[in-house]
């Protein structure tokens, strides 16, 4: 029997699914969650833009410091100083260099007076170094006989500082034999550090391979031959 | 709706302040990187430099005054003929001979012009050379003495060719004179 009277309290279409908007828990969460990532994504784009222009800053700053810093050690380099010790380098390396190939002549002069005979004179001498290893020696004189210049040709070729000597021009003349001579003079024979060097080496002052004072007693290979003197005499005895 | 046009603008805007501004200005970090490796290499250069200056100044003040005014005398900064005119005038002279018909010329000058080569060669060498031919009359045993002082004088002097030639008889007693051409080089340091 009804009664009419409602046994509850909740309505009864309450428990009906109603017909208006329903809620769906997927659809708002994946939107939510674009959200977020969008949100993250420009935040951490936004941290990481500060951070590149920071590290930015700081790299600029550390490239001025180390300008900076060379400019300092340039400074420090002090040019003219470095200039100077330059200059004394080359001059060092170049005198060096120039010594080594300087001439000393008179050893040149030495050697032919101690080679020519008493009986043979030079009456002129062409010399040329410009080539310092190729010196040339032309030379005309008088001797006694043609023995004196086969004998002198013979001590020329012994002699270690005159080189391939070549007699010419041997004429017979009232005041004796007249001769040209060519010949090439050694350029280690005359090298002025090898000649002091050999000095050093030898430590014998009275025997020096430069000589020191020219003996003017000592007969010299110019002007006329010694009249009467040995073929086997030279002019230093 | 709304939350779509934030995602969006959010998305757009990180892309943006990566694609133009981060990378580029990180990119540009890479440039200045490599400038300051440059100078870290060059500072340590530097250093290296400074430390092989000072080893050679200690040895340039070791280095006797003396001796380097006489490797000044010896290769000077410039020709400074007329002193070395003096100098071979003053050699000739202790020696009672005289020099005559002094003629100067600069033969590296000559000789690099003659070729292309020798000029490359010329413009490298740190030196330069200067001819001088005299005349000058006397004994042998003067000339030879002569020689001697000019061979071993502080001022490198060079003998680049010579002629013996007779001269006129008298002299001290009877030795005889004779008249020699003599050419020489000298140099200085460029």
């Amino acid at each position: 029997m009804e009664t009419g009277i409602q046994s509850s309290f909740i309505p009864q279409d309450a428990s009906q699914p109603s017909a208006g908007p329903r809620f769906t828990p997927e659809r708002g969460g994946l939107s939510d969650l674009i959200v977020l990532i969008a949100i993250v994504a420009f935040v951490a784009s936004l941290a990481l833009g500060g951070a590149v222009f920071l590290y930015g800053q700081y790299l600029s700053s550390s490239a001025a410091s180390k300008l900076e810093q060379l400019k300092r050690a340039r400074e420090a380099f002090e040019p003219a100083t470095v200039q100077e010790i330059t200059r004394l380098d080359d001059r060092m390396r170049v005198a060096e260099d120039v010594l080594g190939l300087h001439l000393a002549p008179t050893a040149f002069f030495y050697a032919l007076q101690q080679a020519t005979l008493s009986t043979v004179s030079f009456s002129s001498l062409e010399m040329s170094a410009v080539d310092p290893q190729r010196i040339t020696v032309k030379m005309s004189g008088v001797a006694e006989s043609v023995n004196s210049i086969a004998l002198q040709a013979d001590l020329f070729s012994k002699n270690g500082v005159i080189v391939s000597p070549i007699f010419s021009d041997i004429t017979r003349e009232p005041d004796g034999v007249h001769f040209n001579l060519t010949a090439f003079v050694n350029p280690a024979a005359i090298n002025y550090v090898r000649l002091i060097a050999g000095l050093v080496q030898q430590s014998q002052p009275q025997t020096p391979a430069v000589p020191q004072q020219p003996n003017s007693s000592e007969q010299t290979p110019f002007g006329p031959p010694a009249s009467g003197a040995s073929e086997s005499g030279t002019t230093t005895q | 709706m709304g939350k779509t046009i934030i995602a969006l603008v959010g998305l757009i805007a990180a892309g943006g302040i990566f694609f133009f501004y981060t990378k580029p200005t990180y990119d540009g970090a890479g440039t200045v990187r490599g400038q300051i490796s440059q100078y870290d290499a060059a500072l340590q250069k530097a250093a290296e430099l400074q430390q092989i200056k000072q080893a050679l100044l200690a040895k340039f003040n070791a280095l006797p005054e003396t001796d380097k005014s006489r490797l000044k005398k010896l290769l000077p900064d410039h020709v400074d003929n007329v002193r070395l005119i003096l100098d071979l005038d003053h050699m000739a002279s202790r020696n009672q001979m005289a020099l005559q018909n002094v003629v100067v010329s600069a033969p590296q000058e000559a000789e690099a012009a003659q070729t292309a080569v020798g000029a490359v060669g010329a413009s490298r060498q740190k030196y330069d050379s200067l001819t001088m031919k005299f005349t000058t009359q006397g004994t042998y045993p003067q000339f030879l003495q002569f020689v001697l002082d000019m061979e071993q004088s502080l001022r490198l002097v060079e003998l680049v060719s010579l002629k013996i030639s007779s001269g006129a008889v008298g002299g001290s007693g009877s030795e005889p004179l004779y008249v020699y051409d003599v050419t020489i080089r000298t140099y200085w340091l460029k």
